[in-house]
């Protein structure tokens, strides 16, 4: 009789991957009808303000974790406490870096998150490195590395390039220069990534839309390059309370304008991270 | 660590003596006087001047239309009674017949008021974006330029190497006339 492939599977076939933490030993992975997601990198840079750019890296980490996405941060960000970890404190394992420099935040069933501290490296080399954590990877979405950057067009040039690059800007003249530069800087390196713009307003920017297709339709008409919009940052008494309780925003209950907008933002880029790429097809 | 958020202070006087403050300090104004003129003359907040021109400032603490109004009224005001303005001010450092120029401070622009600011006057005028925080008892003052009239006509006298150096963005390479005509597509509304 021909041996024909079993119709169903019994739970020893089937426990080691949908019952436990362990993925199935190498030989079986050709067996997995699915590829793997694929492993994105995420610049985050906002020129004028490093608070800012790891107060949104933090609950962004966050907000990806709560999709499934493993998460690794590498923070440049200085000073001490413009970094992500103050803005995460009240969550790390062991309140601070571990003995391997890393710090880690588990919550409950969520993939774990892993910030590394990159500020001696000057710039972001990649993160397949040995000294990454493996235990933090292990979203079932696809793993996001999070690159919390140095917010200066010579990091972008030094640095490996990112899929997915956001950058927050105020709305002034001068800062979307600053912003306009920072998509240059990153259309001259890295042709196919993506690039994505948030606008950081102390109060709710006016005709934000307006402006903003200003700025995409100049970058595109001079640099041959598609930018996203992602919303308006709005500051209230919720982003101090955040960084007073050393807490991301999204964790905390009830609702504010900043926390709307923040989860607007964050859901909008989620959802784009699933969109192909420039040059990559409509 | 702490984010400096804005307050709203209910002493408009305060405010304007916060900003005559910050003129003097960091834009080397001489404040010659307050408060000048009535509701139905037009009021000017600041009276100020450097060694060359003359600086009618208008603060806004309440909505931006009235004290838009209040200035231009105030500008017209100034302009009909400046000989007699001088003779009241006159010293040996202070002027009043040097060029005048509008300056409006206020927490919040629209983001078209270059367009169509430009487009409606002819007098020269500079605009400031203010943010107040700390306590009313204790203020601090940010304020930061959102860009100067006849920057599109004198395009070619800006520091672009300036800008650059300011802003960190050397590095990107972007040339003389691309950040003119990146300014102008910004403000054409």
């Amino acid at each position: 009789m021909k041996d024909r492939p079993k119709l169903g599977r019994g739970l020893r076939d089937v426990s080691p991957f949908f019952l436990s933490e362990a993925s199935l030993p190498e030989q079986q992975h050709g067996e997995i009808p699915f590829p793997a997601p694929p492993e994105r990198t995420v610049c985050v840079c906002h020129p004028s303000s490093v608070l800012i750019q790891s107060f949104f890296t933090a609950n962004l980490a966050l907000e990806l974790a709560r999709h499934r996405h493993g998460v690794q941060v590498w923070d440049y960000a200085m000073p001490d406490e413009h970094r992500v970890t103050a803005l995460m404190h009240s969550l790390l394992e062991g309140q601070g870096p571990e003995q391997d420099g890393h710090a880690r935040i588990m919550l409950y069933g969520l993939p774990r998150i892993t910030i590394r501290d990159g500020r001696a490296e000057g710039c972001f080399t990649g993160g397949g490195d040995a000294d990454a954590d493996p235990g933090a990877v292990d979203g079932e979405a696809g793993n996001c590395i999070l690159v919390n950057a140095r917010p200066h067009p010579d990091f972008i040039l030094q640095s490996s390039p990112a899929d997915d690059s956001i950058i927050l800007t105020g709305t002034g003249e001068l800062s979307l220069l600053q912003c306009y530069a920072h998509i240059k800087v990153i259309r001259g390196k890295t042709p196919g990534a993506r690039i994505w713009i948030a606008f950081d307003g102390q109060r709710e920017v006016r005709d934000d839309r307006s402006v903003f297709e200003r700025l995409s339709g100049f970058a595109g008409q001079r640099l041959d390059c598609q930018v996203g919009f992602l919303g308006t940052l709005v500051h209230d008494e919720s982003v101090e309370r955040s960084f007073r309780e050393e807490k991301p925003l999204v964790l905390f209950a009830g609702q504010s304008a900043a926390k709307e907008a923040l989860s607007g933002i964050c859901t909008r880029f989620i959802e784009g991270l699933h969109l192909p790429g420039q040059g990559e097809g409509s | 660590m702490r984010l400096l958020k804005p307050i709203h202070m209910g002493d408009a006087a305060q405010v304007i003596r916060i900003c005559a403050q910050w003129l003097k300090e960091d834009l080397g104004f001489r404040v010659v006087e307050y408060r000048i003129g009535n509701a139905f003359t037009g009021s000017i907040d600041i009276l100020a001047v450097d060694a060359v021109r003359v600086y009618l400032i208008t603060v806004n603490t309440g909505r931006l239309s009235d004290a838009l109004m209040e200035a231009l009224t105030g500008y017209r005001w100034f302009l009909e009674n400046r000989e007699f303005l001088d003779r009241v001010y006159h010293t040996d450092e202070i002027s009043l017949l040097g060029p005048p120029t509008l300056l409006l401070l206020s927490p919040d622009f629209p983001p078209e008021i270059h367009s169509i600011l430009l487009q409606g006057l002819k007098m020269e005028f500079r605009l400031f974006r203010y943010i107040v925080t700390g306590t009313e008892d204790d203020p601090d003052l940010y304020v930061e330029e959102l860009a100067a009239h006849g920057l599109t006509e004198s395009a070619g006298e800006m520091d672009l190497d300036k800008i650059r150096r300011d802003l960190g963005i050397e590095a990107a390479g972007l040339e003389d006339e691309e950040i003119r005509d990146f300014l102008r597509s910004m403000r054409a509304g």
